[in-house]
Parts: C-alpha cells; structure tokens; sequence
C-alpha cells in the first residue's frame, strides 16, 4: 500500500484534482472499505483524495423536496437521525443492520453505496423510496435515480473525476410504512445473504405506492418492479398477494453461489423475507383492520 | 511525503510526521508504545483494535493516522485515573469475563462508548454494541455480566 495522500479544503479542489489525475486517484470517504482493499492489493492508487472533511457533503438535511443526506453522512448518524422517521425510517433501520458500531461510526453511507457491492444495506431502503443520487464533476452538476447508478458488483456510473455528492429523497406520503430485512450468516459485521426492502404507501384506503428492492442477490442491488406492478393491480396487502407478489420477486432475481450461500437459498430466502417485509408494512399501515 | 499531524491521546498532545499509509494503530503501537489496542484481524472484522476517537469506538486498523489529524483518541491505557483501574476493568477481572485478554481492551472500549451514551442497556443492547468485538476464549456470557456490573460500578463511582 503505497500512495500520495492529498486533502483538498472545497469540494472545487477536490475535483479539479480528480479531474487533474483521472486514473491514478482514488476518493477516501470513511476509509472502511478503500483501507482494506489498498491493503489486500486488490485496489491500487496514485493519489488517495480525502473529501472526509468537505462540509457540503456531510449530514442530513430537510429540503423543499424531501430531504438531503449528504454522502459523507456516518452511517450511525443516519441510524439515530431524528429525521429519518415516518417514511423514511427505513433508511435509519437500515444503517443499524451495517455491520458493527466501530464500523458505522466511520464508514459513509456514500461510501457503502460507490462501492456498489450487491449486497450493500444502505441500497435496497434507498431504492424503495425513489432516491436520486447527486453526482458532480469539474464543470456539471446533475442527478441521476439511484436505479440507474449501479453497473455491476463494484462498477457505478461515476466517471473518473465525478464525485457522488449526496442523495435526494422525497417526502412520502403520510401513510406510509418501509422495512428492511437482512438476512445474513450473523446478525451483526457479515454482509447480507439477502437484503429485502419493502415500502407502501396508502391514501384514502387505497395502496398508491408499492416498492420492493432486493439485495446480495443480483450483480447490483435493483427493483422487484413485477412484483410491485402486481401488487398494485391486485389492489390488496392480503397474504394472498403478497406471497404471489414475493414468488415473483424470487423469480427476478440471479442469485450466485458464494461463500455465504447457495444460490437456491438465497432465491428461496429472497420468497421468506419479501414475505415477511410486505407482512410487516401491511401490518404497520393496518391495512385489512377495517 | 511525511505529513505532521496532532493528536490528543489520552489526554496528552502529540506532534507526530506519519506517512500516508500509516494506520492509527501503528502509530498507537509502533510510535507511541501504547499497545493496549491490537491487531487481530487487519480488516475491521474482529474490534481488536478499537479505541475511542472523538468518544466514539472505532477500528484503529481502519483508519489512515493522516485522515484524522486533530482527532482525540482513548484508548485502554488512558482509563487509569490516579492509579487506579476503570470501575469497568474492575468489572471485567471480578467477573472473570477476562482469559487470555487479547480482546479484552476493545470489548472494554466499545462497552465504556455504550455506557456513555446508555448507562442501564439491557442485554440486547450490551450485544449489539459489543457485536464488532469477537473473543475466541472467555465466552460472551462473563462479558455481558462484567459490562453489567461495570454500569453498576460506574453509577455508584462516576
């Protein structure tokens, strides 16, 4: 592990540096993943540019439209954030599965979501809430729908010189209800076998909003969107629907065979969780109790 | 290139020139002599190494010394207080929850970061917080107890 460590004071330097060295820069945010990885040899970097301290990047934010979290907002922060309540607890519910208190002290929930792992637990709650990821570069500013953000385990569509900025999650409708279930090997440190994120909204007794999305189960974490559509059409949060509605999210899944698991499992499990998430935000929302 | 930083540990100011790569747990333990942290794992898996930055338990063998210039650490060492041992260290001997003793100043660290911020947590607590600190020896079982008792003692001591 050998490099140059460069700490820009704005987040203009910080660009026109990336911008300056493409290839050979890396960004360090929280470090939990970026230190092991120059560690083990299986990342390499000229430059090492820490934007851990860039203000307008840091933690949570009401918005005209929502809410910003910045990226560099800690994961424990987000965990104990009195502002991720109502719809947006999923996200805080999220963060407290992430590995271990030492570790959400430090690492970024920009940090776990650049490093596009599949099975990165700040995804599937972001997903379900229709997060747009802010991205900047030297000259642009501009947002993308985090669905869109994933390329692959470890690929994102950040080009070398962007940086991801922070995300924009819009204000939810009163009644709603998100869960994130994480099912891993522990209950704590080990990364998700599969991570299921189940929201809905209702107005006026009616289901207006249905989002299922599904981690550590497909190269990047994604959208049952099926599973969704049928939900809505059925209309109902009745068990019968959502078993279907889980069965479906099964199929949409591509599952590998890793350390942590089989494929079938995790298929078979990605049937259990959604189950049991859609399960808890019907109950949560009372629907079926008059 | 070297890079002077500044960090309190324990309460004492140090100047120190590390090199980009060097961990906050080097410069603890090959630096300063201060080898109550250890490393076990390398990869922020094990808590070995954890110490308090800012009052918050961290992984020492994550964090480049460099990127926390300014920072103030405690780590096992800084828990005497005129010559005596932390109420919970007390805790932890009385309690047998120590055996071969590798883990046990991160499981002490964590624990004091949840005692601060939670003085009576209940075992569900004491186990998610301690969840990032493993001990191959002791058992769990002695440990919850000591951190128990040690909120107990801490009550009665400050």
């Amino acid at each position: 592990m050998q490099f140059e460590y460069f700490r820009p004071q704005s987040m203009n330097e910080a660009l026109r540096f990336l911008a300056d060295h493409k290839k050979e820069a890396m960004i360090l945010a929280g470090g939990t993943d970026v230190i092991n990885g120059l560690r083990t040899g299986k990342q390499a970097a000229k430059y090492l540019v820490d934007i851990g301290h860039l203000a307008d990047m840091k933690g949570i934010h009401p918005a005209d439209d929502g809410l910003f979290i910045g990226a560099l907002a800690k994961v424990r922060d987000i965990e104990r954030s009195p502002l991720l309540v109502d719809g947006w607890r999923v996200i805080a519910q999220a963060a407290g599965t992430l590995a271990s208190a030492q570790i959400r002290n430090l690492a970024t929930i920009g940090g776990n979501i650049c490093n596009a792992s599949p099975s990165a637990d700040m995804a599937p709650a972001l997903l379900v809430l229709d997060s747009m990821a802010e991205i900047a570069g030297i000259e642009e500013r501009h947002r993308v729908p985090l669905d869109q953000f994933f390329k692959g385990p470890g690929k994102t569509i950040l080009a070398p010189g962007q940086i991801l900025i922070g995300f924009h999650v819009g204000r939810q409708l009163p009644n709603t209800a998100g869960y994130y279930i994480k099912r891993g090997v522990r209950r704590a440190m080990d990364c998700a076998i599969v991570g299921v994120a189940a929201l809905a909204s209702t107005s006026d007794g009616h289901l207006s909003k249905v989002r299922i999305a599904l981690g550590a189960v497909a190269p990047t974490p994604f959208r049952a969107y099926k599973a969704e559509q049928f939900i809505l059409e059925q209309g109902d949060l009745d068990q019968t629907t959502i078993s279907k509605a889980a069965r479906i999210a099964s199929e949409a899944c591509r599952p590998i065979d890793d350390v942590r698991s089989r494929a079938w499992y995790r298929r078979r499990m990605v049937e259990v969780e959604t189950n049991r998430a859609l399960g808890w935000v019907a109950k949560e929302l009372k629907w079926g109790e008059g | 290139m070297k890079h002077a930083i500044e960090l309190t540990i324990n309460g004492k100011c140090y100047q120190i020139e590390v090199e980009p790569e060097e961990r906050l747990l080097d410069v603890l333990r090959d630096r300063l002599g201060l080898i109550g942290a250890k490393e076990g794992c390398s990869t922020g898996d094990c808590g070995a190494c954890t110490v308090l930055m800012n009052g918050q338990a961290v992984t020492s063998c994550m964090i480049l010394a460099v990127a926390v210039d300014g920072a103030d650490i405690t780590t096992i060492e800084g828990l005497e207080k005129d010559g005596e041992i932390h109420p919970l260290q007390k805790a932890f001997i009385e309690e047998g929850a120590v055996q071969c003793g590798y883990c046990t100043p991160g499981m002490i660290l964590s624990a004091l970061a949840l005692l601060k911020e939670n003085p009576e947590p209940s075992d569900d607590e004491i186990r998610r917080a301690l969840a990032g600190n493993l001990c191959r020896c002791t058992g769990y079982t002695r440990i919850i107890a000591a951190v128990k008792a040690g909120a107990e003692r801490m009550k009665n001591h400050g």
